[in-house]
């Protein structure tokens, strides 16, 4: 980890190249959902990959998150090619390094929100945690998904990501269920936060483009700087 | 919090299931323990009757009140049965007899321990399918197959162990009230601690291998439904 940490002042973060996915579809058929996909984030900030549904929006995620192998090509984390890494490579790079913010609900409904954020958390820290939700605007901590809105509730999800020090964050859809309002409150959390992480958010919504340093468009599986 | 602190949470949110669960399994091993237990009350009864039969003194120190016992009984079946148990042959294939049917009960008994342990499979079933999104969760968050494989096998042998508790204690009760019944005073005959034992290790062990299979398809679910909520 801190080797890693290390190098990302260097390098970039995340090194997508050529990156294709493709699955089944019948016995003899493959459907391609990334054709050739290229990405370097090598600075702090928000990037926004805009597409419509359908478009491998979730594919690219799980690609850059390393929840999923790519059928080809490369990705690479501060430097290192982990294509395919060691499952206990991946438990480590997913669970320090990266941050996820899973659509709406995310959070499981029978924990209370400080359970919920303080689940992933490598080592133990409550107080850090408080800080944590404090600082993003989290008040009931105590209360149980279902009894708070889905506002907040999206903001404890992004607080779950930020527990283990990540250096990226991959959120994705963050707005689709909130109102103007609550959609411009989570965008402005995460427009701060963009300061201490590398962002990476995954949306159709085209107004969350005003709050994004580089907005690149998924169509049918290709990827296009905006 | 640790991930396997969720398999106490889970049990506490699908309630009535599990209320469910663990009363068949209780039915289960409270059928046993009163089949066994009253089996073991009357083997130890016919073997009183043997000692007196081939005039051993291996079984009970108290010759007149293995006399009286058998004396009891066997004039209970020469007037009832027309059978005389003077003659030893036939005496020694009734006692036979009775300890097979003793055997058969035995085993038709653990089959409504089987029965009741099978729920746990069921369940865990359902948490399997339910909690496929939840699992995809977990697994962003960093968590191993194995973790959640455990996880939810902790779950099915927390579900087995507070059932047999149950039906251990329940059990005892009921032998207790059918000894007071029948006059049988010696309770540590029919509830002995092996008994006992025996029954919470096959009851917690059971409900743990059952639940493997339905944990290992749980820890193998990929992210179904996290990225396309409903």
């Amino acid at each position: 980890m801190v080797l890693w940490g290390c190098s990302i002042l260097f390098k970039e973060v995340l090194k997508l190249k050529d990156v294709n996915k493709s699955y089944p579809s019948s016995a003899h058929e493959e459907i391609l959902v990334l054709n050739q996909i290229s990405l370097k984030l090598s600075s702090k900030g928000i990037y926004l990959i805009l597409g419509p549904h359908g478009s491998g929006k979730s594919t690219l995620l799980r690609i850059s998150g390393f929840l999923e192998s790519p059928s080809s090509g490369s990705v690479a984390f501060a430097g290192r090619d982990l294509t395919e890494p060691e499952s206990q490579e991946r438990l480590n790079l997913i669970r320090n390094e990266i941050g996820f913010v899973p659509p709406y609900p995310s959070l499981l409904p029978y924990l209370t929100i400080l359970e919920n954020v303080m689940l992933p958390m490598v080592r133990k820290n409550k107080f850090k945690v408080l800080e944590i939700l404090k600082s993003i605007g989290v008040e009931n901590n105590g209360s149980y998904p279902h009894q708070i809105s889905v506002e907040e509730q999206q903001r404890a999800s992004i607080a779950r990501a930020m527990v283990n020090d990540p250096h990226i964050l991959l959120v994705d859809e963050p707005t689709s269920p909130l109102s103007e309002t609550g959609a411009n409150e989570i965008m402005h959390i995460l427009r701060d936060l963009k300061k201490e992480y590398t962002i990476m958010i995954f949306t159709d919504d085209p107004l969350l483009s005003k709050y994004s340093d580089t907005v690149f468009k998924l169509h049918h599986g290709v990827l296009e700087k905006i | 919090m640790s991930i396997y602190w969720l398999a106490m949470k889970n049990l506490r949110r699908n309630r009535m299931r599990n209320i469910s669960t663990i009363m068949g399994i209780t039915v289960g091993v409270l059928v046993l323990l009163v089949v066994v237990g009253s089996g073991l009350g009357i083997t130890s009864f016919l073997d009183r009757l043997e000692g007196f039969e081939t005039g051993s003194n291996s079984v009970g120190e108290n010759s007149s009140e293995k006399n009286s016992l058998s004396m009891g009984l066997a004039h209970y079946i020469t007037s009832s049965m027309g059978i005389n148990l003077e003659q030893y042959p036939v005496a020694n294939k009734l006692v036979k007899l009775m300890r097979d049917l003793i055997l058969l009960v035995d085993a038709i008994a653990s089959i409504a321990l089987i029965i009741g342990v099978i729920g746990v499979y069921t369940t865990m079933f359902f948490n399997e399918v339910e909690r496929r999104r939840e699992v995809g969760l977990l697994k962003m968050m960093g968590f191993s197959e194995k973790q959640i494989l455990l996880t939810f096998t902790l779950e099915g042998t927390i579900l087995g162990l507070i059932s047999a508790i149950m039906g251990v204690i329940l059990g005892g009760v009921g032998l207790y009230f059918l000894t007071q019944i029948l006059g049988f005073s010696n309770m540590g005959v029919v509830l002995p601690g092996w008994l006992i034992l025996m029954t919470l290790t096959t009851t917690t062990g059971l409900s743990f291998f059952l639940s493997l299979f339905p944990a290992w398809l749980a820890s193998k679910n990929g992210f179904v439904g996290v990225f396309n909520p409903v």
